[in-house]
């Protein structure tokens, strides 16, 4: 174990010993996660935050793909189920979150599974997937469909305002 | 039920009876007529004695007229006779009244009369003798001699009439006592005749009644009995032949006797050296039960270390999951900088490598924390695993212990059944022994009872033969009891 440490060290500071912008290929961040046991990915770019374990308030009367409303950093955002918004069913509570960089609107899912800078040729479009994930990384074989939180936040914006008019 | 005798007993017993009562009441007429007949022999001694009386002073009074008459002494002989009888003729007829009251009245009246008529012949004799015959001839014209007479015959009167009268009554008493025996004798002898014949008839039809059907019940039971001996005829030939084959088989178990007496006595060899050997053993398991102790003692001190073990490894999981939490934690805020980072810009950017470096780092940790927690997992689980086989082996170990314990309290039961056993076996030795003698007594008692076998055997045969006389003389007796209308 003293062994391993000793690399972790090492690596970490060589990091830091290497001249920056060194690399030549552009990468880009996404968070790989996994909505009702299937593998996604969520770029980064559209993410303010990534948030585990948050106490989530549930409101009585909701839609079935609102969970409720959290608290991030002293603003309350609304709480929106991914698995729902995708057309999976939904079975125990989620425990990660995501906060959108467009509105303030979270986004929760099952598993978070680590952090991924990819290239941009990994990125492919899927004409057959659904208009929340046109997008997939395709990986060593596995393709890993890109959630579209923009999208979703524009479908949420939809739903609320019908939902106003339908009040008014 | 009465008996024959009981019955014939009281028939003659009532037959006696009848003749003693019968010869009683004979004896009694007879007793009675005797009597009466004594008592009338008694009245005509009397009246004799009284004819006597007047008679004697009859032939006073005749020999004193002689001597009156003629003066000479010689006609005074009836009247001195008289004077020197008549005395104890009275006497006599007093004692022979003596029972009669009434008669000893009339002889108080008789005897002053007698006496006074001879003292009367006395004077009138010496007035013959000194006077003559004159004065007498006037003395006797007063006619008082003759008077005197007549007053004592007339009490002799009375008492024969008293006399007379008693005889007319004992002749009465002798026709009632004669009439009431022969009535008595007559009748009796009647009854008894009948009570002779029916009882005799009575007694004729109960006896044969009761003795036929004895001889019937005899005839029925020595026709059973005959099959009964025919029977045991049967069971004593075949005892005999049983009895061939007991001898037979008693004859082969003498032999078997004998080889279990020498397998007894090398038993009895074995049986001492196996307490020898249970002896060494126990030793060799006292040994035993002291190194379970040991090996006890050795298991608790390896449960406790590896309870400690796994209780440490539980702790060190904590720190993990602590380390884990950390790493996650490090990795959230790291994405959340790298976010931070690529909204500053490019004066991000340096901060963004910072915040991706770290975050690597803390992936690593993570996957170092998680190959730790596996690890320490299979640590726990080995340890759990060893635990859980100790406490088996200490259970193990302690069902060893007592199965030792049983084994060895049963070793020295078995050193203490083998000790006995040799006991045993020596007292079967001894026994197998004593039993040989005893089966070859047997095997002589069997022969004997075997030759008495053949005896009962022909016994049987004789019972058999007897038994078949019984009913036919059964038989015959009943004929002759309740002859059959041919």
């Amino acid at each position: 174990m003293s062994g391993r440490a000793a690399a972790l060290r090492e690596a970490f500071d060589r990091a830091f010993a290497e001249p920056a912008g060194g690399a030549q290929v552009q990468l880009r961040a996404f968070l790989a996660i996994g909505i009702g046991g299937a593998a996604h990915a969520i770029d980064i770019a559209e993410i303010s935050g990534l948030h585990a374990g948050k106490p989530i308030t549930a409101l009585p009367d909701a839609a079935p793909e609102f969970l409720g409303l959290a608290g991030f950093r002293g603003v309350v955002v609304p709480v929106y189920d991914l698995r729902v918004l995708l057309g999976q069913p939904a079975q125990a509570a989620p425990r990660w979150l995501v906060t959108a960089q467009a509105a303030p609107v979270a986004f929760a899912f099952d598993a978070f599974e680590g952090h991924l800078r990819v290239p941009l040729e990994t990125i492919v479009r899927e004409e057959e997937g659904q208009s929340r994930t046109r997008r997939a990384l395709r990986m060593e074989g596995v393709v890993r469909p890109i959630v579209e939180i923009a999208s979703l936040v524009e479908a949420v914006k939809i739903r609320a305002q019908a939902a106003r008019q339908g009040g008014e | 039920m009465w008996t024959f005798g009981r019955k014939i007993g009281l028939g003659f017993a009532v037959s006696f009876l009848l003749l003693l009562g019968i010869g009683a009441e004979a004896y009694r007429s007879l007793e009675s007529l005797a009597h009466t007949s004594r008592l009338v022999t008694h009245t005509y001694i009397i009246i004799e004695r009284l004819g006597n009386i007047t008679n004697t002073l009859a032939d006073a009074e005749t020999g004193l007229r002689g001597y009156i008459i003629a003066g000479d002494d010689v006609y005074l002989e009836p009247y001195q006779g008289a004077d020197r009888a008549l005395a104890g003729q009275i006497k006599e007829l007093r004692d022979l009244t003596s029972d009669n009251p009434a008669q000893q009245e009339r002889i108080n009246r008789l005897e002053p009369l007698i006496t006074a008529r001879l003292e009367a012949m006395k004077k009138t004799i010496e007035i013959r003798r000194t006077a003559g015959i004159t004065p007498i001839i006037e003395s006797s014209k007063s006619g008082a001699g003759r008077r005197a007479s007549d007053q004592i015959r007339q009490v002799a009167n009375e008492m024969e009439q008293e006399e007379r009268s008693l005889l007319k009554r004992r002749a009465e008493e002798v026709d009632t006592a004669r009439n009431g025996g022969t009535t008595a004798i007559v009748a009796g002898t009647l009854f008894c005749l009948l009570f002779i014949g029916f009882t005799g008839n009575y007694l004729a039809r109960s006896l044969s009644a009761q003795i036929g059907a004895v001889v019937s019940h005899v005839q029925s039971s020595a026709a059973e009995l005959q099959a009964a001996a025919a029977q045991q005829a049967t069971g004593a030939k075949e005892s005999s032949t049983s009895m061939s084959e007991i001898t037979t088989t008693i004859s082969e178990l003498l032999a078997t006797s004998r080889q279990i007496a020498e397998s007894a006595r090398r038993v009895s060899g074995v049986a001492e050296q196996t307490a020898e050997g249970a002896r060494s053993g126990e030793d060799i398991l006292q040994a035993g039960t002291a190194s379970f102790a040991g090996i006890r003692r050795q298991t608790e001190q390896i449960v406790g270390h590896m309870l400690e073990l796994g209780k440490k490894s539980q702790q060190i999981g904590a720190v993990l999951d602590m380390v884990l939490e950390l790493a996650e934690q490090t990795n959230i805020l790291s994405i959340n900088a790298s976010i931070e980072a690529a909204g500053a810009g490019e004066s991000g950017k340096r901060f963004g490598v910072v915040a991706d470096e770290i975050r690597k780092l803390a992936d690593r940790v993570s996957g170092s924390a998680k190959e730790i927690r596996g690890l320490i997992d299979d640590v726990r689980g080995a340890v759990n695993v060893t635990v859980m086989a100790t406490e088996t082996g200490a259970k193990g170990v302690d069902a060893g212990a007592r199965q030792f314990e049983q084994v060895a309290a049963a070793f020295k039961k078995i050193a203490g059944l083998v000790t006995t056993s040799t006991d045993a076996a020596r007292e079967i030795e001894l026994s197998t022994k004593q039993q040989a003698t005893a089966v070859e007594q047997v095997n002589v008692a069997i022969t004997s009872t075997a030759q008495a076998t053949k005896e009962t055997e022909a016994s049987s045969g004789q019972v058999l033969q007897t038994a078949s006389q019984l009913v036919v003389m059964s038989g015959d007796l009943l004929r002759l009891i309740q002859p059959r209308p041919a």
